[in-house]
């Protein structure tokens, strides 16, 4: 049996489950990094000679990637366990730099496409999702905060990889572009070390486990949150599934058009603000971002799903709303609603996976959350092209300063709107869609991570011991 | 606090508590990138109210 088998990753009765989490976080900081990428679009570019849209077209296809490997590896994910899933993930985000450095030292763009673009980008999609399922089975009674956990990661990593690879750049050539071939190669590296060591510590949970002294509360026919389990490929049948596609597709699309433009945009509202505080203030804006994921993923264990999400988009459309008309007040107006609408954005990733679990069950939320991020990679086209083509449209007639931004600002206080609507129309799936008990015995995955096919779960006595010996 | 503890020593085996310490570790880790992250981040952000 290898190492990286499921079974061997079955936890020992009494694992602590705090010892998860970090894990998790590994993977997570280490993949962050692409939100960072953008510190090597100048070098890469006096590098090759070329201009900036062709170096962003590495971001763009790991980013596609990304949503693609989420949605395709999702099953795999859940067949195959978080660690080799993790495993995975290190392999390729890791070698995706190496091999970017050989494109870099060669002068081969289409390399760098190659190994950061596509294969980094599959370990970007595997590695978002694989401990997202593992995490919500560990926490039962907390998955938003538990998700929230993990998926703070993925903001954080680009706070910690930003600076680290401004020096690297610095460390390794006379000028930034001489270093990137270094700076990819301990890149590489370093979060190939940092992956493989989260995979070697994460454990799944042992058949029929639970919280010590937690028993699932009684659900009445219209609680949203269900214990009967759904599988992903009976997910994207559900209204369900596409309406919280749209909530998550508008979301995204709000905080993507100010986070892709925050420098020139507060630049364009105050033209006081030096290019080293339009720095700061997106320095500002991804501690929001990652706080977020945290801090109301967390919220939505305790006032719920559905209200939470309430607020992200009724809230940031007001936010939105208030920034069209009196956003140019002053600079800390500004700076505090772009931070709230930036805290909503977070937290809406980080809350999705706990809304799915709620609505889904349990067997297949990693994969159901794989399909979902397709909105992410729809929205990451949606809302620059919106914010960024108005933009140059109004420059185009004529426009300067704030008044570039007021039609797009607008444009999503409606695209909240919408998503506020898809958000309210999200009922209980119907038991049509579950996956009968008889159907689940026969169905090992129902069985195996401490989720029992029935209600009746098994009292944490009766717990095996996992595999390990 | 008892969340935060180790249940049940007498049946982990050894595999587990080799998982157990390098998950300390990670969390150790992790902590210091993300204060090292943060610092440098604030660094910027006083630039913000103060340039």
């Amino acid at each position: 049996m290898s190492l990286l088998d499921r079974e061997r990753t079955v936890a020992p009765r009494g694992y602590n489950r705090w010892l998860i989490p970090p894990a998790a976080l590994a993977v997570h900081l280490s993949i962050g990094e692409i939100y960072a990428f953008s510190v090597f679009k100048v070098p890469l570019k006096d590098h090759f000679g070329t201009g900036l849209t062709a170096i962003g077209i590495i971001f763009s296809i790991a980013i596609g990637m990304l949503g693609l490997s989420a949605a395709f590896g999702g099953r795999w994910v859940e067949r195959a366990g978080p660690r080799k899933a993790m495993a995975l993930a290190a392999t390729c985000w890791g070698s995706g730099f190496l091999i970017g450095a050989v494109g870099v030292a060669t002068t081969q763009l289409w390399i760098v496409y190659l190994g950061i673009g596509v294969i980094g980008g599959i370990g970007l999609g595997i590695g978002y999702i694989s401990p997202v399922s593992t995490l919500i089975k560990w926490f039962p009674d907390r998955p938003g905060m538990a998700t929230g956990l993990a998926i703070m990661g993925f903001g954080g990593g680009a706070i910690i990889a930003s600076p680290l690879e401004d020096s690297l750049l610095t460390r390794f050539g006379a000028g930034p572009d001489d270093g990137i071939v270094g700076a990819f190669i301990v890149l590489g590296c370093v979060y190939f070390v940092l992956m493989m060591l989260g995979a070697m510590a994460v454990r799944v949970p042992p058949e029929g486990w639970r919280p010590e002294g937690w028993t699932p509360p009684e659900r009445s026919a219209r609680s949203m949150i269900t214990s009967a389990n759904v599988t992903a490929t009976t997910a994207i049948k559900t209204p369900q599934f596409w309406l919280l596609w749209t909530v998550l597709f508008c979301n995204v699309t709000a905080g993507i058009g100010i986070l892709e433009q925050a420098a020139p945009m507060i630049q364009d509202f105050f033209p006081s603000v030096t290019a080293a505080a339009a720095a700061g203030f997106v320095g500002l804006l991804s501690i929001c971002n990652m706080s977020g994921r945290f801090v109301w993923s967390s919220t939505s264990d305790v006032v719920g799903r559905k209200p939470i999400y309430m607020g992200y988009l009724g809230i940031g459309a007001i936010c939105y709303l208030l920034l069209a008309t009196a956003g140019t007040a002053s600079v800390a107006i500004f700076v505090l609603l772009t931070g709230i609408i930036l805290s909503f954005y977070g937290g809406g990733f980080a809350t999705v996976p706990a809304y799915l679990k709620d609505l889904f069950g349990t067997i297949e939320v990693g994969a159901v959350h794989g399909r979902l991020l397709t909105a992410w990679s729809a929205a990451g086209i949606a809302g620059p092209l919106i914010v960024n083509g108005l933009a140059d449209h109004e420059t185009s007639v004529g426009k300067s300063g704030a008044d570039l931004y007021t039609i797009s600002l607008f444009i999503m206080v409606g695209v909240l709107v919408v998503g506020f609507i898809a958000n309210l129309m999200i009922r209980p799936v119907a038991a049509r869609y579950h996956e009968t008990d008889r159907a689940a015995a026969r169905d090992e995955r129902f069985v195996r991570d401490g989720q029992p096919a029935t209600t009746a779960s098994p009292t944490p006595n009766t717990m095996t011991t996992g595999s390990e010996s | 606090m008892s969340d935060m503890t180790m249940h049940g020593h007498d049946d982990a085996p050894a595999g587990a508590t080799g998982s157990a310490a390098l998950a300390i570790f990670l969390w150790v880790v992790v902590t210091c990138a993300l204060i090292y992250g943060l610092y440098n981040t604030f660094a910027k952000v006083v630039d913000l109210f103060t340039g």
